[in-house]
């Protein structure tokens, strides 16, 4: 199938989600998220959810329908969707003093986590007692920003990449919420803030955009502003060291990335369209891409009308060269922020992605 | 309360700030003996004539962890290596050296733009960059930039 894609907005889509039917598109716009419906053959704004007075960085949906959004004011809201279709927001103090930068549900829709620029990660789960969201905080050892969060399937374990070039793993075990997870390559006996696992790459460490946990959960996958993709598994015999993999890869940077299948990652930045990583017998390495500008025809350069030449003399001074135009061979025009899964369980057959040109396409596998 | 903006409020918290050491990677240290072994046979190579070994050889581990002195000295036997070669055959030996060895030439041809020696040189360093980039792509430009050992 040809990527479907959604010109919605004009201003950089940090985060979006499809709910799982995939009839209903939500995507952050400034300061507001955007409901959109997309079942019919144009998308159509249903709802705006607006509380926020700066711009949201991150949204996520629960389980049972339940959205998240974080936003640089360094609050995070929950919205409960109401039988009129509309959503009632509850504030969740986090206890930040920078702006909260990324969020994710748990996989159990019991707790949340919430990265923030305040060297801190907020875990947020629900007192029934006080019917109020708690946050607890893990602080030690981050020393930056944290720029990305995931679960374990285990709704225990959180994995956090961050701007001192560190990924980390996590226990967030609360008592109240959790059953005492079974034990895994991680760990065993996990206490909240238990760090289980502290991965640094031979660089010193450059900024962590994006980590992610395998469908299993035994290795972390993470891309870093050097342009390198790399996954860390740890061995459950203390005896045996972990692997450690990194890829260095000449594309730029990449900001977000989704594991396909346990041997399968699609990665996603700077470079404006998805690559594919494998794991193949001799360790991981860059096999395909998808969208990719050096097989695409530019087709648009026949039809440069006089018009558009005069734009562009207009804008940049000067004509335009032989065979040159001002838009990428992509489908995506800008950075694509975020990749997320759209269809095919344990095994995803196509994807989503939004970026800073204000578009979410879903592409295939 | 004007320009609260430029209250440091980082001042209040009890554990705050990075120092210089704790964004430092731990790159090994290097005495300036080896260094300087190193620049020796980089010139020895260089002088048989054999460039692409020379530069091989002195790209694999560079002394991030030398001083500055054993840095210039590296340096500047790695830039005679960079003259040696023919312009026409830049691509080859670039593309003779693996991953590792290409981003180090990056972090090197970078290095020398900033002394005094490197820039009496800008023309060379300079053609050195372009043919490497149309080999490489932009990696290691990108891992020059984010990369906190440095030469």
């Amino acid at each position: 199938m040809s990527p479907v894609q959604y010109n919605l907005i004009t201003a950089p889509i940090y985060d979006h989600f499809f709910t799982q039917n995939g009839k209903l598109l939500a995507i952050t716009n400034g300061n507001n998220v955007e409901l959109y419906d997309v079942s019919g053959p144009k998308p159509k704004k249903l709802t705006v959810l607006q509380h926020h007075d700066k711009p949201i960085t991150a949204i996520d949906i629960s389980a049972d329908g339940k959205i998240v959004t974080c936003s640089q004011d360094r609050n995070a809201l929950v919205w409960e969707p109401l039988p009129s279709g509309e959503y009632k927001p509850t504030l969740v103090l986090l206890r930040i003093n920078r702006a909260a930068t990324c969020v994710k549900w748990s996989p159990n829709g019991l707790k949340f986590a919430v990265g923030s620029g305040a060297r801190a990660i907020a875990i947020c789960y629900f007192e029934e007692e006080n019917d109020w969201w708690i946050s607890k905080h893990i602080k030690k050892p981050i020393r930056s920003t944290i720029l990305s969060v995931d679960w374990h399937p285990n709704s225990v374990l959180l994995a956090a990449g961050s701007a001192d070039g560190h990924v980390r793993v996590f226990s967030t075990f609360v008592k109240s919420v959790d059953a005492k997870p079974a034990p895994s390559v991680w760990g065993e006996r996990l206490p909240f803030q238990t760090l289980c696992g502290d991965y640094l790459t031979a660089s010193g460490g450059s900024w962590i955009h994006d980590v992610a946990f395998s469908p299993s959960g035994d290795s972390v996958a993470f891309v870093g502003h050097d342009s390198t993709f790399g996954v860390v598994s740890p061995s459950d015999d203390p005896q045996v060291p972990g692997e450690f993999s990194s890829v260095p890869t000449n594309f730029l940077p990449f900001k977000s990335i989704l594991f396909a299948n346990e041997h399968k990652v699609i990665a996603a930045g700077h470079d404006c369209h998805p690559v594919v990583f494998e794991q193949t017998g001799s360790g991981w390495a860059q096999t395909a891409a998808i969208d990719d500008p050096k097989t695409a025809k530019r087709n648009e350069v026949h039809q440069q009308s006089a018009l558009n030449m005069f734009r562009q003399m207009d804008l940049k001074g000067g004509s335009p060269a032989e065979g040159s135009s001002s838009t990428l061979l992509t489908i995506h025009q800008n950075t694509i922020n975020k990749l997320r899964p759209y269809a095919g369980t344990g095994n995803v057959t196509r994807f989503s992605s939004s970026g800073n040109d204000g578009k979410v396409v879903i592409f295939d596998v | 309360m004007e320009d609260w903006r430029r209250i440091d409020i980082d001042a209040y918290d009890p554990d705050r700030g990075l120092t210089e050491e704790d964004l430092r990677p731990a790159a090994a240290p290097v005495t300036s003996q080896e260094v300087s072994t190193k620049a020796q046979q980089v010139r020895t190579l260089s002088g048989r004539g054999s460039f692409g070994d020379s530069l091989a050889y002195a790209l694999t581990d560079p002394p991030y962890g030398a001083d500055e002195g054993s840095k210039a000295l590296y340096l500047s036997s790695v830039l005679e290596a960079l003259q040696g070669v023919k312009q026409s055959e830049i691509p080859e030996v670039v593309k003779s050296l693996d991953r590792d060895q290409q981003d180090a030439l990056i972090k090197v041809i970078y290095r020398g733009m900033e002394t005094k020696d490197g820039q009496k040189q800008g023309g060379l360093l300079l053609s050195w960059f372009d043919k490497t980039i149309e080999v490489t792509g932009n990696g290691p430009i990108v891992r020059y930039m984010s990369d906190k050992r440095v030469l």
